[in-house]
C-alpha cells in the first residue's frame, strides 16, 4: 500500500496533466464539432508546440515567448490549411480521419528527418518547490497546471463571452440554421480551426519541461484525448473538459498502485462501459 | 360497442413531444385486419410523426401502443416487426445496391420459418417463385434484377411496399404511398393497395383526397397532434372543423366529382 | 397490371457469370502456382507476402465494404494472431496445426468481446474506440517485454506441417509456396461464400440501409457483431501465417500503421468487391517493397498516398476499371441518415 503522499501527488499531478490533456481535447472536440472532421494530426500539432518551445529556448534562452509563438504560428498555417486543404474533405469524418492520419505521418516523419529522433528535455523555467500538505510538488508543474487553467478560462470566455463564441456554438448546434441566420459559417470554421490548432500547440509548450520533446510524443497524448471526448461526447465542450480532468486525475491516482499502462488500461475499460451505456458521452442530453 | 375481439391494432392516447413543441396529442386509432384506414392533415399535423410512434422509431412521452392486445409502446422497430408490422416510407426506402429481387427477398426472409436452411432447394425454389408471384402483383417482374437505385421514383415506391408486403404482415402502415408519384402510376399504387392488402390491416397517411376516396374504409382527421375527427370520407367531410383545415372545402368539391379508379 | 412509365432498357450486366468467374480465378490461382514453382526466389517470397496479406486485405474489404464498419483497429487481431504462432512455438512443442488452429480461435473471441463495444458505433466513434484498442493493446504488450519480446519481438524455429503421411517444412521454399497459396484460396473461397449467402445479403441490405433493416426485423447488432467476429478471425489467421513465414513476431504488428494498410489496400483496390482488396495489396506491397529500400522514411509516402487516394480516387481500381462495382462509402457525408419523411 503506497504511502498517502504518493497517492497525493500523483493525484494532483495526474490532474495537472489533465489540464493540458484537456487543450489537446477539447481543441479536438471543437474541430470536430464544427467540421465534422476527425484530426489525428492533432497530437502531432501538440507535438510541433513542444518542438518550437526547444527551438525558442535553444534560441532565446527561455521557453515563454514560445507560448505565443508556437500556438501563434501554427494557428495561423492552420487557417489556410483549413481553407484549401481540408475543405473539401469537410462533413466526411471518416475521409478526412484517414486523410489527417496520412497528414500525421507526414509530419511525424518531416521532424524525424530535420529534427532527428532523439529526445529533448528543457529546463523548467522556474525552479521553486512548493510543499501542499506535507507533499513536495516541483513549482514548474503547478504553474503549467494554472497557465493550463488560464488559458481554459480565456477559452471559455471566448466561447461564452464573445460574439465570436456565439456564433461559434450557433454553427456547432445547427449549421443550417446558422447559415440561414447570416453567420458567415466557412469563416467561422476557419478561425475555429485555428482556435483548436493554437489550444494543441499552447499545450504542447506547455508540457515540454514535463515530458521528453521527440517526434512521437503526440501519440500519448492524443490517446488520452480520445478516451476523452469519447466520454465526453464528441462536440460537447463542457463534456471534455470534465472528462479529461476526472480520467487523468483517476489515471494519477491509479498509477500510485497499479504500473502506468494498467492505469491506461483501466481508463480504457471505463472508457468502454461509458461507450455501452452512454454512447453520445457521459454528459450528453 | 362491445369488443368481439382484441383490434390487431390499438393506439390510445399517444403524446408526443419535441423540446418544447407538442408533435401529438392524446392522439388515438384502431385499425381492423380487412380495413383500410386513412389519416388524414396537413403539413405539420403530426401524421409521420405517429407512425414513427407505432412503427417504434420514436418512444412517445404518454400513451401505448397495442398490437393484438400486446403491448408494444417504445419497443424497437424489430421486436414490433416480430408482432407483424410492417412500414412502407414516405420517401422510399429500399436497399439501393441490392436487386429487386433481393430486396424483396429481404423482406420475406423474415416470414420464412425456414430462415437459415439456404441449403434446402425446394425451398429456395418456393422462395423464388413466391418472390416472383409478388413481383408480378405489384408490377415489379420486369426490372427483377434491376439495382434498387436504378428503378424509377414511382417503381421505388412500390418496391417499399413490397419490401413490406413480402414478410406477410398483418399490420401495414403506409406512408403518403402516391407521393411524387405521376397521375398514371397512382391507379397502378392504388390497385396495389386495394387489391392485394385484403388480409391485412392497412394505415395509410394521404394527402389526395381522390385517392383517399379509392382506398379508404375509415378516415381520420389530424390536425396540429390531435384527432379531430374520424368515421367515413362522407362523414368526415360533413364536418366545419375539417372542412376548415382544408382551406375551401376542397373535399366536398371532389367528392362531388367522384372518383373514377 | 403493367407500368405506365415507360423503363429505360436495361442496364449493361453488372456482373460476370459464374462459368466466367470460375474460369478466371482458377486461371490465377494456376499462374500464380506456377510463379511460385518456376519463377524467381525475389519474386516467390514477394507474391508469399501479397498471398498472406491478401487473406488481411479481403476481410478487411468484407467488413469495410459489405457491412460498413469502418474500423482502424484490426492491427489488434492481426497481432494477436502472430503471437498464437510464434509464443507457443518458442515455450512448448506445438504442432505447426495447433499454433494456425489457436489464432483462429482466439482471433474470433477476442473480436467477439471487442465487438460487443465496438459494433454499437456510429462511424466516427467506431472508428476512433477500435483504434484505441488497437493502440493500447500495443502499449501493453510493449509493457510485458518478457513475454512479447517487446518491439524487439520473439523468434521460433517453426515445426513442419504433417498432412498426413506428408510433412510440408515451411523451409523448403516451393511446397511452403503452394501451403501459403492453398491457405489463401481457402479462405478467399469461404470469405466469397459468406458474402454470397443469405448473412451477406442481410450485411449489404445493412450497409445500403441500416433503418430499413431494422425495420424488417433484423438484428442489426448481432449480424454486424457475427461479421467482426468473423473477419478478426481471418485477421488472426493472416497475422499467424506472416508470422510463420517470417519466423518471428513483434509488438510493432499491433501498432497502428498494421490498421491502417488494410484500410488504404481497399481503398486502392475499391471497397465492395473482394477482389479490389487482393488487387489494393499487391500494388502497395510491392509498390513499399521497392521504395523502402530506397529510403526509410518510407511512411511519408504512404501518408501522401493516402491523402492523394481519398483526394481524387476514392472509387479505387475496381471502381475505375469497372465502374459502378465498388461502394464508394467514403464519399458519404456526415449527417446522420434522416429518414426522409418530414415531421408531419
Amino acid at each position: 500500500m503506497p504511502e498517502t503522499s504518493t497517492i497525493f501527488f500523483l493525484l494532483v499531478d495526474g490532474l495537472i496533466w489533465g489540464c493540458i490533456v484537456a487543450l489537446i481535447a477539447l481543441g479536438l472536440s471543437l474541430i470536430f464539432g464544427i467540421m465534422n472532421i476527425i484530426n489525428m494530426a492533432h497530437g502531432d500539432l501538440f507535438m510541433l508546440g513542444a518542438v518550437i518551445s526547444v527551438l525558442v529556448f535553444d534560441r532565446l534562452g527561455s521557453i515563454w515567448p514560445a507560448l505565443l509563438i508556437a500556438p501563434l504560428i501554427l494557428g495561423i498555417v492552420a487557417l489556410p490549411t483549413e481553407r484549401y486543404v481540408l475543405r473539401p474533405f469537410e462533413q466526411k469524418p471518416l475521409n478526412t480521419l484517414i486523410a489527417t492520419l496520412g497528414l500525421s505521418f507526414i509530419i511525424q516523419q518531416l521532424v524525424l528527418m530535420t529534427w532527428g529522433g532523439r529526445p529533448r528535455r528543457v529546463p523548467a523555467p522556474v525552479e521553486f518547490t512548493v510543499d501542499l500538505f506535507g507533499v513536495v510538488f516541483p513549482g514548474y508543474r503547478l504553474v503549467a497546471g494554472g497557465l493550463g487553467l488560464v488559458l481554459l478560462g480565456l477559452l471559455w470566455l471566448v466561447v461564452y463571452k464573445t460574439s465570436f463564441g456565439v456564433k461559434l456554438r450557433a454553427t456547432i448546434d445547427q449549421p443550417e440554421v446558422a447559415d440561414a441566420m447570416g453567420i458567415d459559417t466557412s469563416r467561422i470554421r476557419m478561425l475555429t480551426f485555428g482556435l483548436g490548432v493554437a489550444l494543441a500547440a499552447a499545450g504542447g509548450v506547455l508540457a515540454a519541461p514535463i515530458r521528453n520533446v521527440f517526434f512521437l510524443m503526440g501519440f500519448d497524448v492524443m490517446l488520452m484525448s480520445f478516451i476523452v471526448v469519447i466520454v465526453g461526447g464528441l462536440g460537447n465542450l463542457l463534456g471534455t473538459l470534465v472528462a479529461a480532468l476526472v480520467l487523468s486525475g483517476t489515471e494519477g491516482f491509479l498509477s500510485a498502485f497499479l504500473a502506468p499502462v494498467s492505469a491506461r488500461i483501466v481508463i480504457l475499460i471505463l472508457m468502454a462501459a461509458v461507450v455501452v451505456f452512454r454512447p453520445r458521452g457521459l454528459f450528453s442530453s | 360497442m362491445s369488443e368481439r375481439r382484441v383490434p390487431d391494432l390499438r393506439v390510445t392516447d399517444v403524446t408526443v413531444e419535441f423540446g418544447g413543441l407538442t408533435a401529438l396529442q392524446g392522439a388515438h386509432l384502431t385499425a381492423e385486419v380487412g380495413e383500410r384506414t386513412v389519416i388524414l392533415g396537413p403539413n405539420g399535423a403530426g401524421k409521420t410523426t405517429l407512425f414513427n410512434v407505432i412503427g417504434g422509431t420514436i418512444k412517445p412521452r404518454s400513451g401505448r401502443i397495442e398490437i393484438r392486445g400486446h403491448d408494444v409502446t417504445g419497443r424497437s422497430p424489430r421486436v414490433i416487426r416480430r408482432h407483424g408490422l410492417a412500414r412502407a416510407f414516405q420517401t422510399p426506402s429500399v436497399f439501393p445496391t441490392l436487386t429487386v429481387r433481393e430486396n424483396l427477398w429481404l423482406g420475406r426472409l423474415y416470414s420464412d420459418p425456414v430462415r437459415w436452411n439456404p441449403f434446402a432447394s425446394a425451398h429456395r425454389e418456393a422462395a423464388a417463385s413466391e418472390i416472383t408471384e409478388l413481383a408480378e402483383r405489384i408490377g415489379l417482374a420486369d426490372v427483377l434484377d434491376r439495382p434498387a437505385d436504378e428503378l424509377s421514383h414511382a417503381d421505388q415506391k412500390v418496391l417499399d411496399i413490397g419490401v413490406a408486403l413480402a414478410g406477410k404482415p398483418t399490420i401495414l402502415l403506409l406512408d403518403e404511398p402516391t407521393q411524387g408519384v405521376s397521375p398514371e402510376d397512382v391507379g397502378r399504387i392504388v390497385s396495389v393497395i386495394t387489391e392485394t392488402m385484403q388480409d391485412m390491416a392497412v394505415v395509410v397517411i394521404e394527402h389526395d383526397i381522390a385517392t383517399v376516396a379509392a382506398i379508404a374504409t375509415r378516415v381520420i382527421v389530424l390536425d396540429r397532434g390531435r384527432v379531430i375527427a374520424e368515421g367515413s370520407l362522407a362523414e368526415v367531410s360533413a364536418r366545419p372543423e375539417v372542412q376548415e383545415v382544408y382551406l375551401g372545402g376542397g373535399l366536398a368539391e371532389l367528392l362531388d366529382e367522384g372518383w373514377d379508379g | 397490371m403493367t407500368a405506365t412509365e415507360t423503363r429505360p432498357q436495361a442496364a449493361t450486366p453488372r456482373t460476370l457469370s459464374t462459368g466466367a468467374r470460375i474460369g478466371i480465378g482458377a486461371a490465377v490461382v494456376a499462374a500464380t502456382a506456377a510463379l511460385g514453382m518456376f519463377g524467381p526466389p525475389g519474386i516467390r517470397s514477394l507474391t508469399v507476402l501479397v498471398m498472406i496479406l491478401s487473406i488481411y486485405a479481403v476481410s478487411y474489404g468484407v467488413l469495410l465494404g459489405f457491412v460498413d464498419l469502418p474500423s482502424l483497429g484490426q492491427s489488434l487481431f492481426f497481432g494477436v494472431g502472430a503471437y498464437c504462432a510464434i509464443l507457443p512455438l518458442t515455450r512448448a512443442d506445438w504442432s505447426l496445426w495447433a499454433v494456425l488452429g489457436t489464432s483462429l480461435v482466439v482471433g474470433l473471441a477476442l473480436a467477439f468481446v471487442t465487438g460487443t463495444v465496438a459494433v454499437r458505433l456510429s462511424e466516427a466513434y467506431h472508428v476512433i474506440v477500435t483504434a484505441l484498442f488497437g493502440a493500447v493493446a500495443q502499449l501493453a504488450a510493449d509493457n510485458f517485454t518478457p513475454i512479447t519480446g517487446g518491439e524487439g519481438g520473439l523468434s521460433a524455429r517453426i515445426p513442419p506441417l504433417r498432412l498426413g503421411p506428408w510433412e510440408i517444412s515451411v523451409y523448403d521454399a516451393v511446397p511452403a509456396f503452394l501451403l501459403y497459396l492453398a491457405f489463401a484460396v481457402v479462405a478467399f473461397l469461404l470469405m466469397y461464400g459468406l458474402v454470397r449467402s443469405p448473412i451477406g445479403t442481410v450485411w449489404k441490405a445493412i450497409r445500403d440501409n441500416q433503418d430499413r433493416a431494422l425495420s424488417a426485423g433484423y438484428n442489426v447488432y448481432a449480424y454486424k457483431l457475427a461479421a467482426f467476429a468473423i473477419v478478426g478471425m481471418f485477421t488472426a489467421f493472416s497475422g499467424a501465417l506472416y508470422a510463420v513465414n517470417l519466423r518471428y513476431t513483434s509488438t510493432e504488428f499491433l501498432g497502428i500503421a498494421w490498421s491502417v494498410l488494410p484500410f488504404l489496400w481497399v481503398l486502392i483496390g475499391g471497397t465492395g468487391t473482394l477482389t479490389g482488396p487482393i488487387i489494393g495489396v499487391a500494388i502497395y506491397t510491392v509498390f513499399q517493397f521497392y521504395v523502402s529500400q530506397l529510403w526509410t522514411h518510407y511512411l511519408i509516402i504512404l501518408g501522401v498516398v493516402m491523402i492523394a487516394v481519398l483526394r481524387w480516387a476514392p472509387q479505387g481500381i475496381m471502381g475505375i476499371v469497372r465502374p459502378g462495382s465498388t461502394r464508394n462509402l467514403l464519399a458519404r457525408r456526415a449527417a446522420p441518415a434522416a429518414e426522409g419523411d418530414s415531421d408531419e
